[in-house]
């Protein structure tokens, strides 16, 4: 009894036992504070770090596909100018009849005293006509040399799509640029571990036929800039060299009454270039494709299912505070293992990123983009990776982390 | 048996004592709360810097207005001792690309861009301010990295370089052809 009076009548140390008890509860503030500011900063830094690998890998996606589609565009105008120039041939051998009967018209007029075919025939001589006879050798030599080293770029842009689209130990070219390259960047961001899935995305692209260019070439390419029409295919740029004024003052003014407009009538008339173009357009696809070897030179396209294949999965983590979802990251035994059960330090993001293209979806137009979506591992085609079980093990688990941060 | 045999004043001695550490630790999580928010208030911020400049380099006087835009959408009730720096940022090829010819290529610049957000945080006791920054300051810094779509990286005119490559065999045919 005498104690506990003693006791209930001492009151020193009372405040003690509350500074104790406040201490306390400050000093857990102060942990909780230090460790949730640093885990929130962590979560933002990794998701940034996800968000970028996640636009680098999209980007080598896009810029692939921009490359094949200008790789594409390239072939279409090389194809274009063979056949423009087989066409300027056509031309030359239906215009150098009536031009011929035009300047012996003109030249008897002109000795008759007619100054305006006197200054017709000084035309032809300004701008450079030559004898009708050396335009024969002429066109047939030059032509000939030209549509060869036309031939010769064809075969050096069709190389170049095949080195895009290649694979090295059966992992594609691109999909390994753009996993180091994003693993790159989210390590620049702090991540200490990175990846992305599906690991072994081949770009969507398969061989067409030579068919395929046959709209390009008449009616021009999708896209702002992709111009691939008659009179635009002369607009390309040449430099010092006015491709379409000159020719066009050379033949398509026959159409008219001549060079200067005067002089004789030269009725009848030459058929345009542009419509010999076209008719050779159409032969070369239907006819003379299969017989000159032609068909062998085809664009990249896209596949069916092309809109799967280009969603890509992106993780970044770094190992400073214990969470409860674990990621574990093997870099030698290439391999990924995803666990709840597993007490593992780590904070880590995901990013979803898609290729698109917000204009004309195919590969004649280089507008192919990269974003960032919001998370749906559905979208996600994880086809190629399908024979790796740890990744078929981690898919499932992506799928039920859907599940609890939509629900 | 005690020295001191009057108890008086014990809670007010124990409190004078006690109170002040109290209040240290209290400030202390307050500042570290703080230094917490800033944290996350430069990352976020880095991030709009390099993504802003990412997707507007082209553009003249870019950096001024994203400098005007960071302190008006992330310190703006912060004293603005802040620096914010951007620039791009050239990393090295990658070296599957040699496997592709380079002639294929104009230029070949994985092009990236940096935002660096500093925020110099004085030191503070409650409602004391230490204002000499250099000595008390705390550099709150981050930094983002991030690439730019599409093009950028390579070249924007990689068509022209087509066109230059193919009007290149065409010009000397066609120089003759159509003089």
């Amino acid at each position: 009894m005498t104690y506990i009076q003693n006791f209930k009548q001492n009151n020193s140390g009372q405040i003690l036992i509350s500074v104790v008890f406040f201490l306390f509860v400050l000093i857990s503030c102060l942990a909780l504070t230090v460790n949730v500011g640093d885990r929130i900063n962590k979560k933002i830094r990794m998701q940034n770090a996800a968000d970028a690998f996640a636009i680098e890998g999209g980007l080598w996606f896009a810029r692939a596909l921009n490359m094949i589609s200008i790789l594409n565009i390239s072939m279409a105008e090389t194809l274009s100018s063979i056949i423009m120039l087989k066409a300027i041939d056509k031309a030359n051998a239906k215009g150098k009849c009536i031009l011929n009967s035009n300047i012996s018209e003109a030249s008897e007029s002109c000795a008759e005293g007619n100054m305006s075919a006197c200054r017709w025939l000084d035309k032809l001589i300004e701008i450079g006509v030559p004898g009708i006879d050396s335009i024969d050798e002429f066109y047939d030599d030059e032509l000939r040399e030209t549509i060869s080293d036309l031939w010769e770029i064809m075969e050096w842009l069709e190389k170049g799509e095949d080195q895009i689209n290649a694979y090295s130990n059966d992992m594609p070219l691109i999909a390994d640029i753009a996993s180091s390259e994003g693993e790159k960047i989210a390590k620049l961001n702090g991540a200490e571990m990175a990846f992305w899935l599906p690991k072994k995305a081949g770009l969507p692209v398969k061989k067409g036929e030579l068919t395929d260019f046959s709209e390009v070439l008449i009616n021009g390419g999708s896209g702002v800039n992709n111009f691939l029409q008659w009179n635009s295919i002369l607009d390309m740029k040449s430099n010092n060299i006015k491709v379409r004024d000159s020719l066009k003052y050379l033949w398509l003014t026959y159409n008219e009454s001549g060079p200067g407009s005067e002089g004789p009538d030269t009725s009848p008339l030459i058929p345009p270039v542009s419509s010999i173009y076209n008719s050779e357009v159409d032969k070369v696809f239907h006819s003379l494709g299969k017989s000159c070897g032609w068909e062998d030179y085809k664009p990249l396209l896209l596949t069916k299912n092309w809109q799967n294949q280009l969603n890509f999965l992106t993780f970044a983590g770094s190992k400073k505070i214990d969470e409860k979802l674990t990621i574990k990251y093997k870099t030698n035994v290439d391999s990924y293992d995803f666990s709840y059960n597993e007490k593992y330090e780590g904070v880590y993001a995901i990013a979803q990123v898609i290729v698109y293209n917000p204009n004309d979806k195919d590969l004649f137009n280089q507008e192919w983009m990269a974003k960032l979506v919001p998370f749906n591992p559905d979208l996600i085609d994880f086809k190629k990776d399908l024979n790796n079980s740890t990744i078929l093990n981690w898919i499932d688990q992506l799928i039920l982390l859907k599940s609890i941060i939509v629900h | 048996m005690s020295i001191i045999k009057n108890n008086k004043g014990f809670a007010l001695l124990e409190m004078i004592i006690c109170f002040p550490v109290l209040i240290i630790l209290l400030y202390t999580i307050i500042y570290l709360s703080e230094i917490s928010i800033l944290k996350g208030k430069t990352l976020i911020a880095s991030r709009y810097v390099a993504w802003e400049l990412a997707k507007n380099y082209s553009s003249t006087n870019v950096e001024n207005s994203i400098d005007e835009k960071v302190k008006e959408l992330f310190f703006k009730n912060y004293e603005h001792d802040l620096t914010i720096h951007s620039q791009e940022y050239f990393r090295s090829i990658p070296e599957d690309l040699t496997k592709i010819q380079k002639t294929y290529f104009k230029t070949l610049l994985p092009l990236s861009f940096v935002g660096e957000v500093t925020y110099n945080l004085p030191m503070k006791f409650g409602p004391i301010k230490f204002n000499c920054n250099d000595i008390f300051g705390l550099n709150i810094s981050s930094n983002h990295y991030i690439s730019s779509n599409s093009w950028n990286g390579w070249e924007n005119s990689q068509h022209d370089h087509f066109d230059d490559v193919i009007l290149s065999r065409l010009k000397e045919d066609l120089y003759f052809l159509l003089r």
